[in-house]
């Protein structure tokens, strides 16, 4: 006999088995089956959460990888413009501090004339 | 997109009645307990029914394998803790009237009860069942498992392997050293299907 055989036998003999079982013990898979029954957990399909899953599930996640590219296009352009702008802004400062410097030499603020000058210019 | 259909009461009915008693055997092979095989299939079929009751109809089998092999396992480690407080606690009370647990006994007052029932027709059939029976609780758990969900609850072995949360290649040899186990100890009794 080939082990396909042997395992169909083994089958037919335990079914016949479980068909056999005691009328006590059927009773009880019956009243379990019956209280499996009255907890069903039902599909709750329309809300908007559950609608918010299912089109992710749906629609998104199968296009999963389209998806992922396209949000780490997006977030290079973002991040592009974003370092453009603080690079500009450190630019300016620099060349403000720059025209600042050459205006003003350091000595002036220890010149007690040039602060003496400052006063009258303001007041005129 | 098609979406799977999702089982009624109906189908849920139909699908549980069409495995109960299997399950309860199955349980009755691992627990060698009447009682608790039928407590362990309750809380399958509960747990299905709570759990994954909207999921589609052709997923129910391997879930509720999955979910009977774990409330077994869970049902031997409550009998593992249960047996360590009885010991500490017999160690504290050396006069009770409480007799220890002995698995032997139970298998042994099943098996009588069972031989009770059968009918003296079928005597030649019952006692190579009751071989087969015997022989299958002989086997290892794992083994026991994947030989019954393929060749009895017909599962694929994709299904198995997933049920029993192993390989594919795990799930082969596990059916392949059942299989020969089984024909071996049935041959050395003489018996042939």
């Amino acid at each position: 006999m080939n082990e396909q055989e042997f395992q169909r036998r083994v089958r037919q003999h335990l079914n016949a088995s479980a068909w056999n079982i005691p009328s006590s013990a059927s009773s009880r898979l019956h009243e379990a089956r019956q209280k499996a029954l009255s907890r069903q957990k039902i599909a709750v399909r329309g809300l908007s959460l559950a609608g918010f899953g299912q089109m992710l599930t749906e629609h998104v996640l199968p296009r999963g990888k389209t998806t992922i590219a396209m949000v780490l296009v997006i977030a290079a352009a973002l991040g592009s413009v974003l370092l453009g702008q603080f690079q500009h802004t450190a630019d300016l400062e620099e060349v403000d501090s720059a025209l600042l410097a050459d205006d003003l030499p350091i000595d002036a603020y220890l010149d007690r004339g040039f602060d003496a000058w400052v006063q009258n210019d303001s007041t005129e | 997109m098609r979406i799977p259909p999702l089982p009624s009461r109906l189908e849920l009915s139909d699908f549980l009645a069409s495995v109960e008693k299997r399950a309860f055997k199955q349980a009755l092979f691992a627990v060698r307990n009447e009682e608790s095989a039928l407590d362990i299939v309750q809380d399958a079929m509960l747990k299905l029914a709570e759990k994954y009751g909207d999921k589609p109809l052709e997923e129910l089998p391997m879930l509720f394998q999955r979910i009977l092999q774990n409330v077994i396992r869970d049902h031997f480690r409550r009998q593992k803790v249960r047996s360590m407080w009885t010991t500490l606690l017999s160690a504290f009370s050396p006069n009770s009237d409480e007799e220890d647990y002995d698995p032997l006994e139970t298998l042994e007052s099943a098996d009588s009860e069972h031989k009770s029932e059968s009918p003296q027709a079928q005597l030649e059939q019952h006692q190579t069942l009751s071989a087969i029976e015997k022989e299958i609780e002989k086997l290892p758990a794992r083994q026991r498992e994947a030989f019954l969900m393929r060749y009895w609850e017909e599962m694929d072995i994709a299904e198995t392997a997933a049920a029993m949360g192993c390989s594919e290649g795990s799930v082969k040899t596990h059916c392949s050293r059942a299989t020969h186990t089984l024909a071996a100890a049935l041959a050395a009794k003489g018996i042939t299907l």
